[in-house]
């Protein structure tokens, strides 16, 4: 009982960090451009599909695959932002028709190409470590560090770095920003771009643990934005600890209670919170 | 240093400034004065390009700056503190100075700059690490001018400095901003407290209904008939 509660803490805490990338990615977007994208599920189905098909296809080492697969994501972020995003700034219904669209396009597209026939990725790095009699798989635990260190250096940037000092800025008041002389439509791209490409990794690394289906990313989109929410819209920090709650909380219930229902224990906790603290757990923090 | 030629703007359909001219020479202080919608701000959001003008010209030191935008009109020296200050609620008094010198070149080596407003605000000094938004009115009216001064303008742009302000304050304001011409900078003020912009300024625009209606020496518009009974009240 002890190795199977443990293995679903370590689970949820693993897809709690995928949501938690994808989370950061939603927060951003909204605090920057004022709309909910959606379409950030399935920027992540193409950075799954892409790690998928530089490694097995292309025969590239998987690292480097990872980062073709989010160069590629933040390339299609950046198309996406310039041809539709661009004129749904700060017009919260239009950019949700606008994502929604796109997640119908691309899923049909991936479907047309990959077909529904799961694919999946030769094992990047088997073996597992023991610890405490516990035994952790060595991928997921890389994961797992490598969405922490991202979502932690996207915090460090953001409090230190001029850009982010700019983001920061733009978030609590667009026009004194741009009077400092902030490019606003260029930080509005960057962090679009940003987010996908954040959106685009979250897919690749989990291409090394789970077989890939065009409609991945839906799931993850829901539970992100979710994430995002339980955290209070806004805080970095807040999206990872959002997604691990979130993941934890569905890892666990499902030891308990009925597997069919796990993407409702989330929920139901997130109207919990909700309920005592409307503004999210980490409301008023970055 | 800036000038307005013939600026028209709209809103729509709602013609807010008409064929508006006016001139602000090199270490100048000039006041805008107006009641409320005038278009004393549109007037000032005009000159930063934050609102593009139907006709007319925009000028700064001679070069047309008409068609460009925001970020390189303040490149070049032209800085706005807005209405309502607009601070960094969340930044610290430190973090919003810093956000002021966002574009210089040197924004990384910038203490001795700071150093230099916290001389001239020395409340500012006190709270730097306070943040923004817990302060009172007047400290973040100081905290917007000192932010605008952190990009080093060569001409400052002041859309009403004295809004909600004890008068005790606006006095300070109004000794600040003398102090600034004094050091070469040049200052086009709007105000609704006429008395404060006519004490400052050398020369004035009285701005109605979008158009510019009276125009000249300051000491000249204190004492005539029509802005003493409308915009100074005895």
């Amino acid at each position: 009982m002890g190795q199977l509660i443990f293995g679903q803490l370590l689970n949820g805490a693993i897809i709690g960090t995928l949501y938690g990338i994808i989370a950061l990615g939603v927060t951003l977007t909204f605090g920057i451009t004022g709309i909910v994208n959606f379409a950030l599920g399935v920027f992540m189905m193409l950075g799954a599909y892409a790690a998928w098909y530089f490694t097995d296809t292309a025969g590239l080492p998987y690292p480097i695959a990872v980062l073709c697969a989010v160069g590629v994501t933040a390339l299609a972020g950046l198309v996406a932002d310039q041809a539709l995003f661009r004129f749904t700034r700060n017009n919260l219904v239009n950019g949700l028709l606008v994502s929604i669209g796109m997640i119908a396009v691309l899923e049909a597209t991936a479907l047309l190409i990959f077909t529904a026939t799961p694919k999946e990725l030769h094992r990047v790095m088997p073996g597992v470590i023991q610890f405490m009699g516990f035994v952790l798989p060595k991928m997921k635990l890389t994961v797992f560090l490598v969405l922490l260190a991202v979502i932690f250096g996207t915090y460090a940037a953001l409090t230190r770095t001029w850009i982010g000092r700019a983001a920061y800025a733009y978030a609590q008041n667009p026009e004194a920003a741009e009077l400092m002389g902030v490019r606003t439509a260029r930080l509005q791209t960057g962090v679009v771009v940003y987010s996908t490409a954040l959106a685009g990794l979250g897919g690749a690394l989990y291409a090394s643990l789970y077989s890939l289906e065009p409609t991945l990313g839906s799931l993850f989109v829901l539970k992100a934005v979710e994430a995002a929410i339980l955290a209070g819209i806004g805080s970095v920090i807040g999206s990872l600890f959002g997604g691990v709650i979130l993941g934890v909380t569905e890892g666990v219930g499902s030891i308990y209670l009925p597997l069919a229902f796990r993407d409702v224990y989330g929920l139901v906790f997130l109207v919990a919170i909700l309920l005592f603290m409307p503004a999210g757990l980490f409301a008023g923090r970055k | 240093m800036i000038e307005f030629d013939g600026v028209d703007v709209h809103y729509a359909k709602n013609h807010v400034l008409k064929a508006v001219s006016l001139s602000v020479g090199a270490g100048e202080i000039v006041a805008l004065i107006g009641a409320n919608a005038a278009g004393k701000t549109t007037t000032l959001r005009t000159a930063l390009g934050l609102k593009a003008p139907t006709a007319g010209a925009l000028r700064l030191e001679g070069t047309d700056i008409t068609k460009l935008p925001t970020v390189e009109r303040v490149r070049r020296g032209l800085v706005l503190v807005p209405e309502g200050r607009q601070v960094f609620v969340k930044f610290t008094v430190a973090e919003n100075l810093m956000m002021g010198g966002y574009l210089r070149k040197d924004r990384d080596r910038m203490q001795a700059d700071l150093d230099r407003v916290y001389a001239l605000f020395p409340r500012l000094a006190e709270r730097r690490a306070q943040k923004a938004g817990s302060m009172s009115g007047g400290e973040q009216q100081m905290l917007a001018i000192a932010r605008g001064l952190m990009g080093k303008p060569r001409c400052l742009v002041l859309d009403e400095p004295s809004l909600g302000l004890a008068p005790i304050l606006v006095e300070e304001i109004a000794n600040t901003v003398r102090r600034l011409a004094t050091e070469g900078m040049s200052i086009l003020l709007a105000e609704q407290n006429a008395a404060m912009a006519l004490g400052c300024a050398a020369r004035a625009y009285v701005l109605e209904s979008g158009k510019i209606v009276l125009q000249g020496n300051a000491r000249e518009l204190e004492s005539s008939e029509t802005v003493r009974k409308l915009y100074l009240g005895h």
